[in-house]
C-alpha cells in the first residue's frame, strides 16, 4: 500500500517510519512525505504515482489541507484515493468541511497510531 | 437732595464728619421737642434718611409715621419725601410689591405737584426696585420716563441718570455703551465707590478680568460695612468672576461673604444669586450635603420672590391705572410743551422698541442657553453610557481573545505534543526490542536500534522545549502592560535594538549582510512608554524584516541587497517609527490575519505566531498609539508604529 503523508512538520517522516517499521521492513507500506501542500500536488502529478492514501495535516503555511483535499478529489477523481485529514484543532467547523470536501477519515493530534493501524488494516480487507 | 446724596452715598463719610448715632439722637430730641407738625414730618424724614442703608426697618417705621402725619395735615411737600424714603426703604427689605405701591403714589403726587426733579429722583429709585427683581423691562420703562423728566442744568440729577443707565447697559451686557455713561458719572457721583462695581462689571464683560477684579477689589475695599446691599453686589460680581476662571476657593469665600457676614437680612435676588452659586460650586465639587442646603436656600428666596412678583404684578396693574390718570390731567395742564412731549414720547418708544428687542433677544439667548445647557447634560449621560458600553466591549474581546488564544493553545501544544507521546511510545517497543536482539546476541541490530532510541530521545527532548517556549511566550503575551511607564528615547531605544537584533542574527546566519539605514527625527520629544515592552515590539518587527529579507537570500537573485530601513520622526501630536524592509513582502490575504495570536507564516517550530499580536496589544491597549503593516508583495513590507507623546 502506498501512502503519501502531508505534514509541514519535518519530524512526522521519522515518527511514521518508526512507528510503521514492521510493516515498511515486511513490503506492506511504502511511504512516502510531503512538507506541504503545493509539494504533494507536484509529487502526485509529475511522478504519476498512483497513491492508496493520503495522510494530511491540515493547518500548513501555504496551501492548507483542505485546499489539498479539494484538488486531489476534483483532479483525481479516478480511481479516488482515499483522503484521512489530520489536523490539531479538533473542532466541528474543521471537521464538517473536511467531510463536505469528500475527506474519508478524520483524525486528531496526538495520533493515536494503534487507532491508524487499525483504520489501514481495515482499508487493505475492504 | 438729601435723599438722593444718601441713595448714592457712602455714609461713611458723613458718619466721620458727624458721627451717624450723634445725628440721631439730635433729631430725636429735636422730634421730641418740636410743636409744629410740619417740622415733626421733616424729623421723621431726615429720621428715615439715616437709617436707609444699615437698617431699612427703621426707615420703614419713621417713613410711616412721617406719611401718617403729613396726610393728616395736608402737607404735601412733606408727604412726597417720606413716601420716597417708604418705598426705599421697602424696596430694600424686598417687600417689592408694597415698595411699587408708594413708589406709584409717590410718582403720583410728584406730578401733582409739577416737581420734575422728584419725579426724575422717583423713577430712577424705580428702576432700582425692578432691576433687583430682574425685571429689566421696566427697569428700562422706568429710566425711560425719568429721562423725559430730566430737564435743566441740575448736574447732580443728570450725573444720577448716568449713573443708573450705565447699570442698566451692563445689566443688558453693553459694556462700550455702560463704560460712556459709567466713566461721565464717576467724578461727579457721590457714590463713586459703587461706579467702580459698574465698571468692572463691564470691564468684565469686554473680557478683560484683571481690569474688572482690581475695580471689585476697589468697590469692596473702599465701601462702608454698613453699606449692605451694595456689598452684596460687589461680592456677588467678584464671586461670579472667580467662579468663571476655574477659582473655586475665593468663588466660595465671596459668596460665603454674603450668607455668612451678616449681610443676609435684605436684598434676597442678590443673596438668591449667591447661594446659587455655591449650591452649583459645590454640586461639582460632589459636595452633595452643602450643594443641598444652598440650593434649598435658593428655592425659599425665589419661592418668596416669585409669590411678591404675582401680588406685585397685580397691584401693579391697579397703579399703572391711577398713574395714567393723573397723568393724563398733567398732560392737559401741560399744553404749551405738548409739542417736546410728542418728541420725547416718540423717542422714549424707540427707546422701548429697541429696549424690547434687546429684552427679548436677552430672553432668547437665555432660552438658548438653557437648551443647550440641556443638550449638553444630554450629551454628557450619552458619553457615560458609550463609555460603559466600551467597557465592555474591551471586556468581552479580552474573553474573545482569551477564547483564540485557547484555540491556538490547543494547536500549538498539540504538535509538540504529538512527536513527545508517539517518539516515546516508540521508545519503549524499540527498547523491548533491543533487549530481544541482545537476548539473542545480535549486537549489531541492537547498536542501530539504540541509536534510533537516541534519535527519539532527542526528538522527545526538542519537541518539550518547543511547548515550554509556546508556554513562555504565552505568558509574556499575558502579563503585557504591567511594567512601569517611563520617559524614553525612543531614537537611542530604537537603535539599540536594531543592532542588537542584527548582530544576534549575523552569529547565526553568517555571510548574511543587510545595508543597515537610520533616519533618526532630531528633535523628538521623550515619550512615556514601558521600555521593555516597546523593546520587545521593535525586537520582533526588527526580526521579522531580517527574516523575511534572509527568505528572500535563499531563493537566490544574485542582484539582491537586504536593506532595513528605520525611521522616526514627529507626525502631529504622534512620535512615528517606521520599520521597513525589502524582503519578501506580505500576501494581501495574509496581512489581515498577522496581528491575530499564533498566526505565523514561519515553518512549524520557527514561530510562536505571537510576536506581532503582542505587539499589537502593547502599541494599541499598553500606549494608547497604533500599529499598521504596508506591503508590496516580493517588494517591501513596512510597520508603522504611531505612540502619544503622554499616553
Amino acid at each position: 500500500m502506498r501512502i503519501l503523508v502531508v505534514d509541514d512538520e519535518i519530524d512526522v517522516q521519522t515518527l511514521f517510519e518508526q512507528r510503521f517499521r514492521k510493516e515498511i521492513r515486511s513490503g506492506e507500506m511504502h511511504f512516502t512525505f510531503a512538507l506541504s501542500g503545493e509539494d504533494a500536488l507536484t509529487f502526485l502529478n509529475q511522478l504519476q504515482q498512483e497513491a492508496v492514501l493520503i495522510l494530511s495535516d491540515i493547518n500548513m503555511p501555504g496551501m492548507s489541507g483542505l485546499e489539498l483535499l479539494q484538488r486531489i478529489k476534483e483532479k483525481h477523481a479516478s480511481p479516488p484515493p482515499v483522503v484521512m485529514m489530520i489536523t490539531a484543532y479538533g473542532d466541528d467547523e474543521n471537521y464538517n468541511q473536511a467531510m463536505k470536501l469528500g475527506a474519508d477519515d478524520f483524525l486528531s493530534k496526538p495520533v493515536d497510531f494503534a487507532q491508524l493501524k487499525d483504520k489501514l488494516k481495515n482499508l487493505t480487507n475492504d | 437732595m438729601k435723599k438722593w446724596i444718601l441713595f448714592c452715598s457712602l455714609l461713611l463719610c458723613t458718619a466721620i464728619l458727624f458721627g451717624q448715632h450723634d445725628r440721631i439722637d439730635r433729631l430725636k430730641q429735636a422730634l421730641a421737642a418740636a410743636t409744629d407738625e410740619v417740622s415733626k414730618v421733616n424729623y421723621l424724614d431726615s429720621l428715615g434718611d439715616e437709617y436707609v442703608f444699615n437698617d431699612p426697618d427703621s426707615t420703614v417705621k419713621y417713613s410711616m409715621q412721617g406719611l401718617e402725619l403729613a396726610r393728616k395735615i395736608n402737607d404735601e411737600n412733606g408727604e412726597v419725601q417720606v413716601l420716597w424714603n417708604l418705598a426705599f426703604g421697602l424696596s430694600n427689605l424686598g417687600n417689592y410689591t408694597d415698595a411699587l405701591e408708594y413708589y406709584y403714589q409717590d410718582i403720583a403726587l410728584a406730578g401733582k405737584l409739577h416737581d420734575s426733579s422728584r419725579l426724575v429722583w422717583a423713577y430712577l429709585a424705580l428702576s432700582d426696585c425692578y432691576r433687583n427683581q430682574s425685571d429689566f423691562s421696566n427697569e428700562f420703562k422706568s429710566i425711560g420716563e425719568a429721562r423725559r423728566w430730566l430737564r435743566g442744568n441740575d448736574p447732580d440729577l443728570h450725573t444720577l441718570y448716568d449713573r443708573v443707565i450705565s447699570i442698566y447697559f451692563v445689566e443688558i451686557n453693553h459694556p462700550d455703551s455702560a463704560l460712556i455713561y459709567a466713566y461721565r458719572a464717576m467724578p461727579l457721583s457721590t457714590d463713586w465707590i459703587y461706579m467702580n462695581y459698574v465698571l468692572g462689571s463691564a470691564y468684565e464683560q469686554l473680557g478683560k478680568d484683571s481690569t474688572s477684579l482690581s475695580f471689585f477689589r476697589k468697590a469692596i475695599t473702599l465701601s462702608d460695612t454698613a453699606d449692605h446691599k451694595n456689598l452684596i453686589d460687589y461680592y456677588n460680581a467678584i464671586s461670579l468672576l472667580f467662579w468663571r476662571q476655574s477659582r473655586m476657593d475665593s468663588a466660595i469665600y465671596y459668596a460665603k461673604m454674603i450668607l455668612g457676614g451678616g449681610l443676609n437680612r435684605y436684598y434676597p435676588i442678590g443673596v438668591m444669586r449667591a447661594s446659587g452659586l455655591l449650591a452649583q460650586i459645590y454640586e461639582t465639587q460632589k459636595k452633595t450635603d452643602s450643594a443641598f442646603k444652598y440650593l434649598k436656600l435658593t428655592n425659599t428666596l425665589k419661592d418668596s420672590l416669585f409669590s411678591q412678583q404675582k401680588t406685585r404684578a397685580a397691584q401693579s396693574f391697579a397703579f399703572n391705572q391711577q398713574f395714567r390718570e393723573q397723568e393724563l390731567i398733567r398732560q392737559k395742564e401741560q399744553d404749551a410743551s405738548r409739542l417736546r412731549w410728542y418728541g420725547a414720547l416718540a423717542s422714549a418708544g424707540i427707546i422701548l422698541f429697541v429696549s424690547g428687542l434687546l429684552y427679548r433677544n436677552n430672553r432668547q439667548q437665555k432660552k438658548a442657553f438653557k437648551k443647550l445647557e440641556k443638550a449638553q447634560r444630554q450629551t454628557e449621560r450619552t458619553l457615560a453610557e458609550l463609555k460603559k458600553a466600551q467597557q465592555q466591549l474591551i471586556h468581552s474581546e479580552k474573553m474573545a481573545s482569551l477564547g483564540e488564544l485557547t484555540a491556538g493553545i490547543a494547536h500549538e501544544i498539540q504538535n509538540p505534543l504529538n512527536f513527545v507521546n508517539n517518539f516515546s511510545e516508540v521508545n519503549q517497543e524499540l527498547i523491548d526490542e533491543l533487549q530481544e536482539e541482545l537476548r539473542c546476541g545480535r549486537l549489531q541490530t541492537a547498536i542501530g536500534i539504540s541509536d534510533d532510541i537516541r534519535i527519539n530521545e532527542q526528538k522527545i527532548s526538542q519537541h518539550g522545549k518547543r511547548a515550554d517556549g509556546i508556554i513562555k511566550g504565552m505568558l509574556q503575551h499575558s502579563r503585557s502592560g504591567t511594567g512601569q511607564k517611563e520617559p524614553a528615547d525612543i531614537n537611542a531605544l530604537a537603535d539599540e535594538y536594531l543592532r542588537l537584533c542584527y548582530h544576534g542574527l549575523r552569529a547565526r546566519e553568517k555571510g548574511f549582510n543587510v545595508i543597515l539605514e537610520t533616519e533618526l527625527g532630531g528633535t523628538l520629544p521623550y515619550a512615556t512608554i514601558v521600555v521593555q515592552d516597546i523593546g520587545r515590539v521593535l525586537l520582533n518587527l526588527f526580526n521579522n524584516a531580517l527574516y523575511s529579507m534572509l527568505q528572500k537570500v535563499r531563493k537566490g537573485g544574485a542582484d539582491y541587497k537586504p536593506v532595513l530601513k528605520l525611521t522616526t520622526a514627529m507626525a502631529g501630536d504622534w512620535i512615528e517609527i517606521r520599520v521597513r524592509d525589502n524582503g519578501s513582502g506580505i500576501p494581501i490575504h495574509v496581512l489581515e490575519k498577522i496581528f491575530n495570536p499564533f498566526f505565523t507564516t514561519k515553518p512549524a517550530g520557527e514561530g510562536t505566531g505571537l510576536g506581532l499580536s503582542l505587539s499589537y496589544d502593547i502599541i494599541t491597549k499598553g500606549h494608547g498609539g497604533t500599529i499598521e503593516a504596508v506591503t508590496g508583495e516580493g517588494v517591501f513590507a513596512e510597520f508603522i508604529i504611531r505612540l502619544p507623546v503622554q499616553p
